[in-house]
């Protein structure tokens, strides 16, 4: 028998008698012994209780469950006791079968992914058909262009973007002049390393590393401060003081990137190009005089402005996405979390579906 | 009555500004106490003292015999597994839901097995007055007072002798709140938990507390059961409790 109760049947009565702890860190051991009893046939069960030691509610669980459709008659409990069975026994409610989320076939997945996308399309759509609005609001009315929280913006997005733009694009700089170098010099073209270098740098490279730097320290930046102050209600706050949230925060946001970007890619081209020089000197014994030369002669304005153009494009891209996705930010930290990482996700992969784009259109316009 | 809560002489600055300056006060088994003072006298700063998040800058806190801030992490790993805490604003876990937030403690402290964490979660969600379906919500889908509702359901989940709860019916409409308040009075008187808040509700204070501890000045300006402290003879004290019939 089992050692924290005792159980004698007469006829369709039985008495269980309790004892010892009837306590959470016994829960299991107590389930198992009162489902082992076999109350068949029995109607009423008397469950005494003077030789209990203790019982908190998982014991009183324990036992209420195991004698359920039975009466139950409790005897020589103290008060504290019987009050805690009676509360738990008021309080056990049938348990509800949990619902287990129903599995969806292929088509039905592919149906709500395909609505769930479109929504999104076209929820993205009216956010950046609003945010032209209200900058041509802003350009009729230029007292909307927040001076102040553009450059708080700057300092954030540009000049402290300063040194990881320097890191990343001089050593990837240094890494395309050592694989450019190795590979021509075999075919003894030394010299060309200057103009793959000095046209790969200013022309896809720079552009796309400081795009992905911006999405990755900005865009997600954007989606963390406006996503807390929207469950904080600081946005709803801000509208009840009569400003606008698309002026105050998204618009000086989308602003200052569109200013940093470009004079961000500029510093890129420098130290990019800097870095292959370098190599080209260690490697090749290129001076840097030779290689400033050649660079004049053999690098167009053109892929230089060609570089630049988008880098504000990529800056209105990675605008628009942060600051929409922390708007969007629900009730839950959580959402927080989410909303930043699929701002970095669809910024970078916009950056480069738009890149391709412009690489198609400029070989058909012929640069 | 056993000592449950005892503090002796806390002290607390941050930087030069003092927050405690010597507060000792005892809370015996079953009582249910509520602390009360100013903004900024340091009330929740005491809670957070008392449960070790904060340390007090000198002073001993025993918790059921234990000393807070000088017993072993795994002597106080054990001690927590007695208490539980209801944090002012429920501070359910967004990622999980109600059910998983009360299976949480269950299956991180102790051993039971699956089918029986469910029953357990059950059985918190009732006594904590909450239905058996809520169990699958998100804490983001519940409204204020389902959440603390909630919260106390995670804070019962294992057999707490003391409870902590910090502003139990902030945020509550008065039915609410005082329906909370029965909650946790039967709790209490059911279960034989003490019970220790930080409160401004006066209702709270008039209906179910039973001893009020004053704060003011970084000491305890006060200690007993309503009326007595209703009488004394403090100015903060009289403004306070005469807060809402001058209106």
């Amino acid at each position: 028998m089992a050692e924290n109760l005792k159980y004698t049947e007469h006829g369709s009565k039985a008495e269980l008698s309790l004892s010892g702890s009837w306590r959470i860190n016994r829960l299991a051991a107590l389930t198992n012994d009162i489902s082992q009893l076999e109350l068949g046939k029995v109607q009423e069960v008397e469950v005494d209780g003077s030789s209990l030691t203790k019982i908190d509610t998982a014991g009183a669980m324990a036992l209420l469950s195991g004698l359920k459709g039975k009466k139950v008659q409790l005897k020589n409990f103290d008060k504290d006791q019987l009050s805690l069975i009676q509360l738990v026994e008021d309080r056990l409610d049938e348990p509800v079968p949990r619902k287990k989320s129903k599995e969806l076939g292929l088509i039905d997945r592919i149906g709500r992914g395909s609505i769930h996308a479109w929504d999104k399309a076209r929820e993205l759509l009216s956010f950046v058909g609003q945010c032209f609005s209200y900058f041509w609001r802003a350009v009729k009315n230029p007292k909307l262009f927040r001076g102040k929280e553009i450059v708080g913006q700057l300092e954030l997005v540009l000049v402290d973007a300063i040194p990881v733009v320097i890191l990343v694009t001089f050593l990837i700089g240094v890494v395309l002049a050592y694989l450019f170098a190795s590979q021509i010099q075999q075919y003894g073209a030394n010299i060309f390393i200057v103009d793959s270098v000095g046209l790969s740098i200013c022309r896809e490279l720079a552009p796309i590393l400081v795009a992905i730097v911006m999405a990755g320290r900005s865009g997600s930046a954007f989606t963390a401060q406006i996503g807390t102050m929207k469950l904080n209600e600081e946005v709803d706050a801000l509208s009840t003081l009569g400003l606008s949230p698309m002026h105050a925060l998204v618009l000086p946001r989308i602003l200052a990137l569109v200013i940093a970007m470009p004079l961000l890619v500029i510093l890129g081209d420098l130290v990019g190009v800097a870095g292959g020089m370098m190599v080209a000197d260690f490697q090749l014994g290129i001076s840097s005089t030779t290689f400033l030369d050649r660079l004049q002669i053999v690098l167009p304005w053109q892929s230089f402005a060609i570089g630049l153009i988008k880098a504000p494009i990529f800056a209105v891209f990675i605008g628009i996405i942060g600051c929409r996705m922390g708007l969007v930010v629900e009730n839950s930290a959580r959402s927080v979390g989410i909303n930043t990482t699929s701002t970095v996700v669809q910024s970078i992969v916009s950056v480069i579906l738009i890149n391709a784009a412009f690489a198609v259109l400029y070989v058909q316009l012929g640069y | 009555m056993e000592t449950v809560i005892d503090i002796e002489n806390i002290v607390t600055k941050f930087g030069s500004q003092v927050v405690h300056n010597g507060v000792s006060f005892r809370v015996g088994q079953g009582e249910v106490v509520a602390i009360i003072g100013g903004s900024g006298c340091g009330k929740s700063t005491l809670l957070r003292e008392i449960i070790r998040l904060l340390r007090p800058t000198s002073g001993e806190i025993w918790l059921l015999g234990e000393n807070v801030w000088r017993c072993s992490p795994e002597k106080m790993n054990k001690l927590r597994r007695s208490f539980g805490v209801l944090f002012q604003n429920g501070a359910l876990f967004s990622a999980l839901t109600v059910g998983e937030n009360i299976a949480l403690p269950f299956l991180e402290q102790t051993t039971i097995d699956h089918s029986l964490i469910d029953d357990l979660v059950q059985l918190r969600l009732g006594l904590s007055g909450l239905e058996a379906s809520v169990a699958g919500k998100l804490p983001s889908e519940l409204s204020g007072g389902m959440r603390k509702r909630a919260a106390l359901a995670r804070a019962l989940a294992l057999e707490p002798r003391i409870l902590f709860l910090d502003e139990p019916t902030s945020g509550l409409d008065p039915v609410n709140a005082r329906a909370f308040d029965q909650l946790i009075r039967t709790l209490s008187d059911s279960l034989g938990l003490t019970i220790f808040m930080v409160t401004h509700d006066l209702d709270t204070l008039e209906g179910i507390v039973d001893r009020i501890v004053v704060l003011g000045q970084g000491s305890v300006v006060a200690n007993g059961s309503y009326q007595e402290v209703v009488q004394t003879d403090d100015p903060w004290i009289q403004e306070y409790f005469s807060a809402r019939y001058q209106s």
